[in-house]
């Protein structure tokens, strides 16, 4: 066990070696530098000739491993910035008061998780006794009506939804807010914070409950063809026992090792739906940051969600073993 | 009680045998038992993949087939209907301004060139069953051309998706060792990269690169998908291979002495296209996504384009989301439904296929 967690760990520092190795050299390419256009406008104004503009915004560039575009320059930066990084220092984003980003990140990343996380228990509450309910009685009623229903969530795309929410139940309505996290500027309690967060957290309740259903539902199901149910029936338990008892905690062994990957979207905010919404989470934060080319930001962001994703996948991998003591981990 | 429920099916299903086994007409018992047919008459038994392929089917006339009756044009300028050709003689006649220089009497009239301004954001009516955007063309006529970039895009990437995903994901399964090492850590490398973020980047990069305007800009950003977006493909194909290089008839295939390549693209690919084209079918769904989150962030293809992203994308306005809805939830009407019946054909064809599946 330990050693397949230490070989894994190795492995996962590899693969997150590569991905910074194709995020840096794809973010430099970005033609907007937000650094750049600053430089240029807070310049504008002053009474410098061109070439002592070109040497300080060289110097400045400099400062941050970006002067030069060329393959040489880019794998020097890329040295520079893993390097700092490797020391817990991701950069500085320029977009965001000159703050490192590990700071910016850490001040948007809880509103984010906040958001998702409350969908998350809310989807558990009402996703994972249906799916197990639809499962008992396969092809009834209920089962025909709430996988329909699951599809139509799963189709529906987030800017659709949240764009005829706000329009039904914000505007036409007037039950809920529009966007934002506050009615008066400078907060109006925590409270008036639910209030806004409602139509926003049913629109990913609405969008992810349907996979988790489903997948509840599937496996329930293949629970319910195991011989160990037929045993359990034939020693002559109560229906009821064997469903809550028997069937339904082996359900849960799948459904661990599934919640394990939903780490990425826990930590890493949902950029659409926050867009949508106005929300400031991190995805927000990430999106328009790197529209404007704040580099270190964009870097920061992205490994963020890489390294999350690593984490998710071994996590699950791990729990897996962990919840089913039949699994074996080798190799 | 489960076994229960399944008796009476059984004993239906032999019911069913035993009739066959009696016929006389041995071709239609064959037929009977061929798999192609069993899948899909399996497939046709399920109501939801019959109407998810009537969705699809009707999505395409309406894409392809529709243009050729509508009188609009998606883009290029604005046909105008008769009415309309009216309001501007009207207004001509009545806005004539007369001015004297040096003597002589001159009769001006304002005449703007370009969409009339009336045509913008027209409202429902006889003539735009879905009234006009804020250019002045006819939304229904763009739901119909958007359509055709969406759904064609979609076919595209997946095809390619899956042609690189089984090429390496095949020879992963079947070498092993370090070429199936080397191919899991860039699948490995792969998935771990955000793919929005990614195609923030690209955007601004092609734009940069002077294709801002162009549609070719959407057609490189998928490509670019599918050079991340293979590794889903890959994954399945190398776990069915692994399982299926053990099994006797690869012995067989050995034995005869067949090449690497028919080996593995005649003997153990046939195996894997069941599960291949339930995840093709799956993926269109996931593509047309792709492209509509592109257009709706306005990262997509350029923003005169029809598509239905770019057409949604009119929903960020605050105006326009709440007092022209005609513009935006046709498209997204679209999309939904075309995920939805992607994702209905494609859970059909995957029960379909399922020899475990009885019913």
């Amino acid at each position: 066990m330990v050693k397949y967690v230490i070989k894994r760990i190795l492995l996962a520092i590899l693969i997150l070696f590569g991905v910074s190795v194709i995020l840096y050299v794809l973010v430099r390419l970005m033609p907007v530098s937000y650094i750049e256009d600053q430089f240029i406008i807070n310049t504008s104004q002053m009474d410098l000739p061109e070439e002592e503009k070109k040497r300080r915004l060289y110097e400045m560039l400099a400062r941050y491993g970006l002067e030069d575009d060329s393959f040489a320059g880019i794998m020097k930066g890329y040295f520079m910035w893993i390097g700092n990084f490797l020391r817990g220092d991701m950069g500085i984003s320029f977009k965001y008061r000159m703050a490192p980003v590990q700071d910016v990140i850490g001040q948007y990343m809880w509103l984010s998780f906040g958001i998702s996380f409350v969908s998350l228990l809310l989807e558990m509450i009402i996703a994972i006794p249906l799916g197990v309910k639809c499962a008992v009685n396969q092809y009834g009623k209920l089962d025909y009506v709430a996988t329909v229903l699951c599809m139509v969530g799963i189709a529906f795309p987030s800017f659709f939804l949240g764009n005829l929410f706000i329009k039904w139940f914000a505007v036409d309505l007037g039950w809920f807010e529009t966007g934002g996290l506050n009615s008066v500027a400078g907060g109006g309690g925590f409270l008036d914070t639910i209030w806004h967060l409602i139509l926003p957290m049913s629109v990913m309740v609405i969008l992810s409950i349907g996979g988790l259903m489903r997948y509840t539902r599937t496996n329930t199901l293949e629970v319910l063809n195991a011989d160990y149910i037929r045993t359990a029936r034939a020693k002559g338990l109560s229906e009821g026992k064997v469903i809550y008892k028997h069937v339904f905690r082996n359900t849960l062994i799948p459904l661990v090792t599934q919640l394990s990957f939903t780490l990425p979207t826990l930590f890493g905010g949902a950029m659409i739906t926050e867009q949508v919404f106005g929300l400031p989470g991190i995805g927000q934060i990430a999106y328009n940051g790197m529209r404007e080319g704040d580099i270190f930001l964009a870097l920061g962001y992205n490994m963020f969600l890489a390294v999350l994703t690593v984490i998710g996948v071994l996590l699950a991998d791990i729990m897996y073993a962990v919840v089913d003591p039949r699994v074996k981990l080798a190799n | 009680m489960e076994e229960n429920k399944n008796i009476p099916q059984k004993t239906e299903d032999e019911a069913a045998a035993n009739d066959d086994l009696h016929g006389e007409n041995l071709n239609e018992r064959a037929k009977v038992l061929s798999p192609g047919m069993t899948v899909l008459k399996r497939f046709f038994r399920s109501k939801l993949s019959v109407i998810g392929l009537v969705v699809i089917v009707v999505l395409f006339l309406f894409a392809f087939l529709g243009p050729v009756f509508s009188p609009w044009q998606a883009g290029g300028g604005t046909k105008l209907d008769e009415e309309h050709t009216e309001l501007i003689k009207e207004l001509i006649s009545a806005a004539p301004v007369t001015y004297t220089v040096n003597g002589v009497e001159y009769d001006a009239l304002a005449v703007s060139v370009g969409i009339p301004s009336f045509v913008k954001l027209g409202d429902i009516s006889v003539y735009h069953w879905l009234g006009t955007d804020d250019m002045g063309y006819d939304v229904l006529t763009r739901l119909m051309y958007g359509g055709r970039v969406s759904l064609t895009i979609g076919f595209v990437v997946v095809i390619l998706e899956t042609i690189i995903g089984v090429i390496m994901g095949g020879l992963a399964g079947y070498f092993g060792k370090w070429v199936d090492n080397v191919i899991m850590r860039i699948v490995d490398i792969l998935s771990c990269i955000p793919s929005l973020p990614i195609m923030l980047i690209l955007s601004a990069l092609f734009s940069a690169q002077g294709l801002g305007s162009s549609i070719y800009k959407l057609y490189y950003m998928m490509i670019v998908l599918c050079l991340i977006g293979w590794t889903g493909t890959a994954r399945l194909v190398r776990g069915q291979i692994l399982s299926l290089r053990e099994q006797e008839f690869m012995l067989a295939a050995k034995a005869s002495g067949l090449s690497t390549f028919s080996k593995i693209f005649k003997h153990l690919m046939p195996n894997v296209i069941p599960q291949l084209i339930v995840s093709m079918t799956l993926g269109l769904g996931s593509i047309i996504l792709t492209e509509a989150t592109l257009g709706f962030l306005g990262i997509g293809a350029p923003l005169g384009t029809a598509t239905w992203g770019n057409m949604i994308n009119l929903a960020n306005n605050a105006t326009y989301r709440q007092y022209y809805p005609n513009l935006w939830v046709g498209a997204g009407v679209c999309i939904t439904l075309a995920i939805l019946a992607f994702n209905f054909v494609g859970d059909g064809l995957r029960d379909a296929f399922d020899p475990k599946m009885k019913r």
